[in-house]
């Protein structure tokens, strides 16, 4: 081996053992992973303030970045003469304006000349025409667990219920008895506008700022290999605290 | 010779693979931290008393007829007021028995609602219950010890609370939440008591 060879492989070893370039280059490696942390992790600190969770990310790439899509079809009721009553994934929506979030599926939906009523097992929701809330029962307000939903002779809300048939009165405050409804609610298929509304304002919902800062944060945003990209960023970021002071330590000595 | 100079002598590769492990060490140690936290935040809603349950153990067994108060637009501004936020229904249902009224609400402490039952007697909170908590952390405001200081609590003027409620550390939200709750059964008892008058 040549003596060239010989200092060449010599200054490359030492430029391996030297701290102090691990140090410049994975500080500088790791300074855009930072920013990123810096940024996000300050946003997401004033969450609340900021309303992160209750602003919602309208880009259509984004959305299908992360998939956001009904898993099953919207499931619709006619509300003879008020329109339709749709619900996406415990999502409910009255011609095609979204009313609120449900924790059950939901059973059916009728109107009556006051009110709206949509039934799931355990709840009765009911809306005003223009879909204001007015009261969700539940439990104790209700005759029992709700099987189907339907309209008496004279339009009121009938439950069949694991306990029996009963009827509402005309604001929805007691149960009483009652014979079999006269129609019960069924499932039907809205206009297209209404269909392509309803998924249009489920999409526009699914995806809050604060999911897609705490994806970015964490690096989930790019899946598992940002993951393991951030972890990383956090053990450079430990290294470059470990061989900051260590350097600074060494400095200080050799100044003395 | 100290420590210190012990590790300044050391050669570089040593103490970078020094540092190394020790950066992996913390590293792995945060994760198995951050992984329970996670594992915590799935679990589901906690129901500590059924609600209707509540209501029968509140009055002895013999629960009586509901009533419905009514949000009309004079009284929705204290009750966005006591909230901080509108409160987006049209009416509360309430169980009374002379002077004692039974109020279950539900408020978000960040991102779900706690239900709550609240009893009051004559003006004064008599109890305050959480009956169903989803939130993934602030759940010690179920516990007796934050609960009981509500206990003979009564409106304010201004429709706060005639004492001050020690909060819990790590659970601001919840004990906010559940003090507003307060006020607003207050709140409401007041304008139900005068209708009864």
């Amino acid at each position: 081996m040549s003596r060239r060879h010989k200092s060449q492989r010599k200054f490359w070893r030492r430029k391996w053992r030297s701290l102090y370039l691990w140090h410049r280059y994975l500080g500088l490696i790791a300074g855009l992973l930072v920013v990123i942390l810096s940024v996000t992790g300050v946003m997401l600190n004033h969450t609340d303030q900021l309303r992160l969770s209750a602003k919602y990310v309208s880009s259509p790439w984004m959305l299908d970045w992360y998939g956001i899509a009904p898993k099953e079809p919207p499931v619709s009721f006619p509300l003879s003469p008020r329109g339709w009553l749709s619900s996406v994934d415990g999502r409910l929506f009255l011609n095609g304006q979204h009313l609120g979030e449900v924790s059950e599926p939901i059973v059916g939906a009728v109107a009556t000349d006051k009110v709206i009523a949509v039934a799931m097992p355990a709840a009765l929701f009911l809306y005003t025409g223009e879909g204001e809330l007015i009261e969700r029962l539940e439990g104790i307000s209700l005759p029992g667990e709700i099987d189907a939903i339907g309209n008496g002779n004279n339009g009121a809300i009938v439950l069949k219920t694991d306990k029996g048939m009963f009827a509402a009165d005309e604001f929805v405050t007691a149960w009483s008895p009652a014979p079999e409804a006269s129609q019960w609610a069924r499932q039907g298929s809205p206009p297209a506008h209404i269909n392509e509304q309803v998924l249009s304002v489920y999409r526009g919902m699914g995806l809050s700022w604060e999911r897609v800062l705490l994806d970015l944060h964490s690096g989930r945003i790019m899946g598992d290999w940002g993951l393991y990209l951030m972890d990383g960023a956090a053990l450079i970021l430990l290294f470059l605290s470990g061989t900051g002071v260590y350097i600074w330590l060494k400095s200080k000595r050799r100044r003395k | 010779m100290s420590l210190m100079k012990i590790r300044i002598m050391l050669p570089d590769n040593l103490i970078l693979v020094r540092v190394l492990a020790f950066s992996l060490l913390f590293g792995l140690a945060l994760l198995s931290l951050t992984g329970a936290e996670s594992a915590k935040a799935e679990t589901g809603p906690d129901t500590y008393q059924a609600p209707a349950a509540f209501l029968k153990e509140t009055f002895g067994g013999e629960v009586p007829d509901p009533s419905l108060l009514w949000l009309t637009k004079d009284i929705k501004p204290d009750i966005t007021r006591i909230l901080g936020h509108p409160l987006r229904k049209l009416r509360i249902r309430y169980w009374r028995r002379e002077k004692r009224s039974v109020w279950i609400l539900e408020e978000i402490g960040k991102e779900e609602p706690i239900t709550t039952g609240i009893v009051v007697n004559g003006g004064r909170i008599e109890q305050v219950k959480v009956l169903v908590f989803r939130e993934s952390r602030g759940w010690e405001v179920r516990y007796p010890f934050f609960t009981d200081q509500f206990r003979q609590a009564a409106l304010t003027p201004k429709d706060g609370l005639d004492r001050e409620i020690d909060g819990i550390s790590g659970a601001t939200l919840s004990v906010n939440a559940v003090t507003r709750l307060a006020r607003l059964a207050l709140y409401f008892d007041k304008l139900t008591s005068e209708e009864n008058e």
